[in-house]
């Protein structure tokens, strides 16, 4: 059986490596003086740091040579990657980020729900609106119960 | 016995308190309509709970968390009946007969089987944790750090490397919940570890953040990607949510059996309720009188795996309250709701506070009957609940997701990590790694490091401990067992049937 090498396979593989060679660059960053006898706070970074390089090569071998086995069937199989869709949630998080601090929660939710609804072919109108509901339902439903968040004018918005 | 003494003594008296029982209906409420939405899992509601719970007295919240995990059970089966998309992972298998039952007019006799069987399931299985829990606590307390050490290596490999197609991916998936579990402070030491010298990650990341990172935003963006134009289809509910006596006769010995199969299996940490419902929909398919109608809605194929997930959800309990041990993502973050309130869960806990354990598992009998009155009568209401629209239902997954991200320290880098944790999700679901490996070592990592610690200052730096103690000797040679064996048969099998040419080897 002969099959196509999958580049998404062999990055997935790289990066588990990748990341523990950067766990790994870490760990003489951390003081060890303070640690109990030998084992000290560096020795289970270390322990992971060489854990996740070992089976990251074994992976990358696997993506390599034969490809991940038993793959989960699922509509990746088929569909085309939406990169409009993916660009829309992608982009409602981080104008969310960025702008939960100034226009607050209730604002920010609602382009965040709005480019969500959106990418999943919401219509505009009703995106919006839903979306807004939520968030302010939210704002003071969960202000009621303790839970603080940013607003634009506190209280209300 | 000790524990039926207990349960009567004090359990049902913390358990019917007004307020407890409310948190107990809130719970259940809340897990039910969970279970229901697809999108959405009872570890995500737990995660955006915690927030919100800090406020309110420890035994209350846990007993809304405990409802919304029993809840979701629940509310999971009736997803998969009429939508053919498991609402949790655990109705897979309800999905295959569920929907052919009610692409056949027979929805309401599926819905009425899956939550009559859940409830019997449910209690029978609390019966046996009641039984079980006070034993296993008091064998548990004896074990020294090098013990619990060994128990939670053999946690880690039963989640990640027993279940699964992939030994490996899972393994992978619980190294990386290891590093993120150590990034900041180490307790011990108060050496901060990869923080990157921000500041911000001196605190560490969040389960809260990674748990609905990886569920509800890795999910939304996989749904984006793949799915943006997906339509569902609800299927009709038909007539009334009842039972003819034919369909309780081919109903309850299903039932039993998968409680049977479903509550031994959610006690030994194998990663929680997929491989319980899955065996239940084997044996009673070999087991069934009417084998041909298997594949076309047959009631049995109902019946049984959903008493098995229920019972197996019970099942997970045992090791998460009697050792600290959690074996599901959403016992994973109903651990960290413990730890919100200081309290560890574990053999010492059923000493120092009875009346929060018994209070617990006096709940859970009177969530089964809040679970079986919402899910029958009030079915109607969480079948409308399936016809919201994909859009909007993603758009308000996100919104809630950013409040709970947001709410834990008030600050924008959560959003960040939230975000950075949805895109390894999305790769993880993309390349089918399991999550829930990363879940717990994410969680228990912690404990074990500080576990192996003590077993080594103990011991005086002696690393031989862990094979000289008997317990933790056993324990890992079992763990390292759960490895080998299994590959050691296949490889067996392999090179026995080898000239055949049996394309099934794997």
């Amino acid at each position: 059986m002969t099959r196509v090498r999958d580049l998404g396979q062999v990055l997935v593989a790289a990066g588990v490596v990748a990341s523990g060679l950067a766990m790994l660059a870490q760990i003489p960053l951390i003081h060890a003086d303070a640690g109990y006898a030998r084992i000290g706070p560096r020795f289970f970074p270390s322990v992971v740091a060489f854990g996740l390089l070992g089976l990251g090569a074994i992976l990358l071998w696997e993506a390599w040579h034969k490809g991940f086995p038993a793959l989960e069937e699922g509509p990746h199989d088929h569909q085309p990657f939406d990169r409009k869709a993916v660009a829309w949630v992608a982009g409602g998080l981080v104008a969310q980020m960025v702008l939960i601090g100034t226009v607050g929660f209730t604002l920010a939710g609602t382009l965040l729900g709005t480019c969500v609804a959106r990418a999943l072919g919401g219509r505009l109108a009703m995106s919006v609106a839903a979306a807004f509901l939520l968030s302010a339902s939210i704002y003071h439903a969960f202000g009621w119960l303790g839970v603080n968040l940013p607003a634009l004018v506190t209280g209300w918005l | 016995m000790e524990g039926l003494i207990e349960l009567f003594n004090s359990g049902f008296a913390v358990a019917l308190t007004p307020a407890n029982l409310m948190w107990a209906l809130i719970g259940c409420t809340l897990g039910t309509a969970v279970g229901v939405l697809p999108g959405v899992g009872p570890a995500v509601t737990v995660a955006l709970l915690l927030p919100v719970t800090q406020n309110v007295d420890p035994t209350g919240s846990l007993i809304m968390f405990a409802g919304v995990f029993y809840g979701a059970q629940f509310g999971g089966s009736t997803t998969s009946i009429l939508l053919n998309t498991p609402g949790e992972s655990g109705s897979i298998v309800s999905a295959l007969e569920g929907n052919k039952m009610a692409k056949a007019g027979r929805a309401g006799q599926a819905l009425a089987t899956a939550a009559i069987g859940s409830f019997i399931a449910g209690t029978i299985a609390t019966v046996a944790l009641t039984l079980v829990a006070p034993f296993v606590a008091d064998v548990a307390i004896k074990l020294g750090p090098a013990d619990n050490f060994a128990l939670m290596v053999f946690t880690f490999v039963a989640v990640s490397a027993v279940l699964g197609a992939s030994p490996l991916r899972g393994l992978v998936s619980l190294f990386v919940g290891l590093a993120i579990g150590m990034t900041g402070i180490e307790e011990q030491s108060g050496q901060t570890r990869f923080t990157l010298g921000i500041l911000q990650l001196a605190d560490g990341i969040d389960i809260v953040v990674v748990v609905l990172g990886l569920f509800a935003v890795g999910e939304t963006l996989y749904m984006a990607a793949y799915e943006s134009t997906l339509v569902s289809q609800v299927e009709r509910v038909g007539s009334s949510v009842r039972m003819t006596v034919r369909d309780w006769a081919r109903s309850w010995k299903p039932w039993l059996r998968g409680t049977l199969i479903g509550f031994p299996l959610g006690t030994i940490p194998a990663g929680g309720t997929e491989l319980p419902t899955f065996l239940s929909y084997s044996v009673e398919r070999k087991l069934s009188r009417h084998p041909e109608e298997f594949g076309q809605g047959a009631i049995e194929g109902v019946a049984g795996p959903e008493a098995a997930n229920n019972a197996a959800a019970t099942g997970v309990l045992v090791p998460l309250l009697t050792l600290g041990l959690p074996t599901s993502a959403t016992a994973a973050i109903i651990l960290a709701g413990f730890q919100q309130f200081n309290i560890q869960p574990g053999p010492l806990l059923f000493d120092t506070d009875p009346a929060l354990i018994w209070g617990l598992i006096a709940s859970l009998y009177i969530g089964n009957v809040m679970l079986l009155v919402l899910n029958l009568p009030l079915i109607g209401i969480w079948v409308r609940m399936l016809h919201i629209p994909r859009p909007y239902l993603y758009a308000g997954i996100l919104i809630f997701s950013t409040m709970g991200a947001y709410a834990l320290r008030q600050s924008w880098f959560d959003l960040l990590l939230l975000g950075l944790v949805g895109c390894l999700g999305f790769v993880m679901r993309r390349y089918s790694f399991p999550v829930v490996p990363l879940v717990v070592g994410l969680i228990v990592g912690p404990i074990a490091e500080k576990q192996f610690r003590r077993a080594l200052s103990i011991s005086e730096g002696d690393l031989s401990v862990f094979v000289t103690h008997p317990v933790s000797a056993t324990i890992l040679a079992l763990a390292a067992a759960l490895v080998i064996v299994p590959r050691l048969l296949r490889w067996w099998n392999k090179s026995r049937t080898d000239g055949k040419d049996t394309p099934h080897a794997a």
